[in-house]
């Protein structure tokens, strides 16, 4: 149920005829977790947080360095040295006091996944290695709930949304983990594909279509262009076997 | 003729965004590609021979080629091969 000031502070949203208080309604009621805080991170939790998601929860067991600041908008001067989910959780309390918002200060593993995702709803992924976003993509199967999955490169970033049962999951295109290192990003470019993510949270909580399913979405911020690959479930994935 | 749609770095290197080409399979397709487009061979592979790719994506039709036969994957005249960089930043 909306609160007056439910309804004042998301006007300009509900106004949307597709999305209107029962969209807002849904949001409220929705449990998401985002998986890492970092330049993803930042700009997928802003957003969330500002559109009232209603409960949200932030992982990651990283401290902020002066290097994260180019792009990791949540994290400031002051907050070097400081864990990054107090100092998201700190933020994003400052920007909507309304919402439940929670900071796990810790490493996904194989082990602790799915007491980190219980009651979850949907799963952002917005980390920066593909041995958790695999350990994440087994984790969602299992339960059964909506991954947005995004990644960067320089000005290059790719989205998609991977829906248990209906879509192909993240390994049924990508079978194998790069090797992990720090690559080059511009700042802008998790600003774009987190907003994308966040997009793609809320139009699927609110029921609005299209979704990126089966689709890939490719951008590159360098040449002005957005495109979309069909992609297919894998009937040889070792994650979903195609189902 | 098969459709191969390049993206990101791969496009700038070759100077295009769709080439057709004429190939049995994705290895043959490869091989023709980098001797086409030159600076595309450092992005696209690790060694000769064998052929061995580079950490990219390699799609026919939306399946990634890792599920189907790998380079040897067979190619018809309708297909639609994408070939993009693996891309795993946050």
């Amino acid at each position: 149920m909306l609160s007056d000031k439910d309804l004042t502070r998301y006007d300009r949203q509900i106004k949307i005829e597709a999305f209107g208080k029962k969209g807002q309604e849904n949001l409220k009621k929705a449990h998401i977790v985002i998986a890492g805080a970092g330049g993803l991170g930042s700009s997928v939790a802003l957003y969330l947080t500002a559109a009232g998601a209603g409960h949200i929860t932030i992982i990651d067991h990283e401290n902020v360095e002066l290097s994260n600041l180019n792009r990791q908008i949540l994290h400031w001067e002051k907050d070097i040295g400081k864990s990054k989910v107090d100092s998201a959780v700190e933020k994003l309390t400052q920007l909507n006091s309304d919402i439940e918002i929670l900071g796990i200060k810790e490493k996904i593993t194989e082990g602790n996944v799915l007491s980190l995702l219980k009651g979850a709803d949907g799963v952002v992924d917005c980390l920066d290695n593909f041995k958790t976003r695999f350990i994440l993509n087994d984790a969602i199967l299992k339960l059964r709930i909506p991954f947005f999955h995004g990644a960067c490169y320089e000005f290059e970033g790719r989205a998609t949304t991977i829906i248990p049962g209906r879509t192909p999951c993240l390994r049924c295109i990508i079978p194998r983990s790069p090797p992990e290192k720090k690559v080059p990003i511009m700042g802008t470019t998790p600003g774009t594909i987190g907003t994308i993510q966040a997009t793609e949270v809320i139009k699927f909580f609110s029921g609005i279509d299209p979704l990126l399913t089966g689709k890939l979405l490719v951008y590159d911020s360098r040449y002005f262009t957005y495109e979309l690959i069909r992609i297919e479930k894998n009937p040889e994935c070792p994650s979903c076997g195609g189902q | 003729m098969v459709t191969v749609r390049l993206f990101a770095a791969f496009r700038e290197a070759a100077g295009k965004k769709e080439v057709n080409i004429s190939a049995k399979n994705i290895e043959e397709l490869i091989r023709l590609l980098i001797a086409r487009y030159k600076k595309l061979a450092p992005l696209l592979i690790k060694n000769t021979d064998p052929l061995e790719l580079e950490d990219i994506i390699v799609l026919v039709n939306g399946r990634s080629i890792w599920y189907l036969k790998g380079v040897e994957t067979k190619l018809k005249e309708e297909d639609v091969v994408s070939i993009f960089p693996l891309i795993g930043g946050g």
